[in-house]
């Protein structure tokens, strides 16, 4: 299979995929852009492109864009700040209030993370990467990846549930040890 | 832990704002056209034109931008200052260096008594409470996280910590360069808002002692740990367990790697639910991580029948 021939199936299979990447964290309106620029530094760099793994690569690219679009324009640093139209337009069509308000509840305990731990979180389950992927993603070893996961899980489940944070053992490497 | 994605996943899984996004396929044929049609490949070299937006021209910039940034933050920290040091007539636990509207606190003994500790920060005016637990070499007298009772703790890429509560932010910076604990963060010392807000707890890790578990385990290839400086990944196991015995390491556990291919086909793959015991592991197979322990000279393995593509933290 040439070049071209592969990389237009590597494109059809993942576009989707890193459009949503996009759309999550940039918003409907810039998300395509994203996306296909994503796919154009794809191109230009395929000769040392790693074709079995695409998906962390493609994710480290889309994201690096968005963490720059967002600095320029400081317009989308909340997740819970997204338009209303944009929940209820492109996504939510079906909810009621309840649904809606759930969500942004939803997204500000995500936005009261750092920005690696929701980007970990993000990219586990709306992305659906597993450990490994997500840690080359954000750029740290799986153990650490692992613990901020669990961090971030149980602050998430604090903030969801609208409790008090205690006062918390923060991070122990020791507990990713074997 | 094992459960954590699970659980975040089922959590967040009805709040996916792009859950039913689907891809234009009109469009997506022409984004695919103009990148195939258009763009030159130049091997090795990246021919970045524009596309579309002026801004995705930024990213070089910004990038080298940030990097200058940090190199300055790292040159100009004041450690010309010296060591200001209260409690006269004893040894000082701890060494403040004044900066402005900064502070920066290093460990001096890590084995004082921790109310020590925290006299010495209240003499700063300071709520600061350092926990000080035990570590294996590479983490000893390094500050590992900071966190507050009771108020959000922010993780910054930079390495920098945001106490955030509805009256404001203070921010916690890790100072003393970039000391060696392999793919775990670290600092040597921790850089404080004179005007901080509310109580703080600072983790340090300590020397463990004699037969004491670690807390904190480090990096086992790091600097001063039992493997410092080993190359293991895509070693075969024969020869990693070769390397071990000569230094006297154990293998506590081994953890079976996520396949890789297809690309798919490690999703959701938890490598601590994969326990193998050692008789199920030949030689000829590939280690690609060592993990640390709590327990000394002792390692968790990671491996598989293949060797890993994924390129570790650094690049190594």
């Amino acid at each position: 299979m040439n070049d071209e021939a592969s990389f237009t199936r590597m494109f059809q299979e993942h576009y989707e995929s890193v459009l949503r990447y996009a759309w999550r964290r940039v918003g409907s309106a810039d998300a395509p852009d994203i996306a296909a620029e994503t796919f154009k530094i794809a191109w230009e760099k395929y000769d040392g492109f790693p074709r079995d793994q695409p998906l962390p690569w493609l994710y480290v690219t889309a994201r690096n864009l968005t963490l720059n679009l967002i600095r320029k324009d400081r317009r989308r640093e909340r997740l819970a700040d997204w338009p209303g139209e944009d929940l209820s337009r492109h996504a939510v069509e079906q909810d009621h209030a309840y649904a809606v308000t759930a969500r942004q509840a939803a997204l500000a305990a995500l936005d009261g993370l750092s920005d690696d731990d929701r980007e970990l979180v993000l990219l586990v389950s709306w992305e659906g990467l597993d450990l490994r992927q997500a840690a080359v993603v954000v750029g740290c070893s799986r153990p650490v990846a692992s613990m901020r996961l669990h961090r971030a899980r149980k602050r998430l489940r604090r903030l969801l549930a609208d409790e008090p944070q205690s006062v918390g053992r923060h991070p122990s490497y020791g507990e990713n040890a074997v | 832990m094992n459960n954590d994605i699970k659980q975040l996943r089922s959590m967040l899984e009805a709040h996916d704002p792009a859950g039913r996004v689907r891809a234009d396929p009109l469009a997506s044929s022409a984004t695919l056209r103009e990148i195939v049609g258009g763009a030159e490949r130049t091997p090795g070299r990246v021919t970045r034109r524009w596309f579309r937006r002026r801004w995705l021209l930024l990213l070089p910039a910004a990038v080298v931008l940030a990097g200058a940034v940090i190199a300055l933050t790292a040159v100009l920290r004041p450690g010309d200052v010296g060591p200001v040091h209260v409690g006269p007539g004893k040894a000082e636990a701890l060494a403040f260096t004044a900066n402005g509207d900064t502070v920066d606190v290093r460990i001096v003994d890590p084995d004082a008594d921790p109310r020590r500790y925290r006299e010495e920060f209240a003499a700063h005016g300071m709520d600061v409470d350092l926990r000080m637990q035990s570590a294996s070499p590479s983490l000893v007298g390094k500050m590992i996280s900071v966190s507050s009772p009771g108020r959000m703790t922010v993780y910054n890429p930079d390495g920098s910590f945001d106490i955030q509560d509805k009256n404001g932010s203070s921010r916690i910076e890790g100072v003393g360069g970039s000391p060696d604990c392999g793919v775990i963060w670290c600092k040597t010392g921790v850089r404080i808002p004179v005007a901080l807000r509310g109580p703080v707890v600072i983790t340090f890790g300590r020397a463990a002692r004699p037969g004491e578990p670690y807390e904190l385990a480090g990096d086992p290839t790091a600097r001063g740990e039992s493997l410092e400086g080993l190359p293991l990944r895509n070693r075969t196991v024969a020869e990693v367990r070769l390397m071990l015995r000569q230094r006297q390491v154990t293998v506590k556990r081994y953890y079976h790697d996520a396949p890789e291919n297809p690309p798919e086909a490690g999703r959701g793959w938890q490598p601590t639910e994969h326990v193998l015991r050692p008789e199920e592991v030949p030689g000829t197979w590939y280690v690609h991580e060592a993990w640390g322990s709590r327990d000394r000279g002792a390692v968790g393995l990671l491996v598989a029948p293949w060797p890993t593509s994924v390129i570790p933290p650094g690049g190594s």
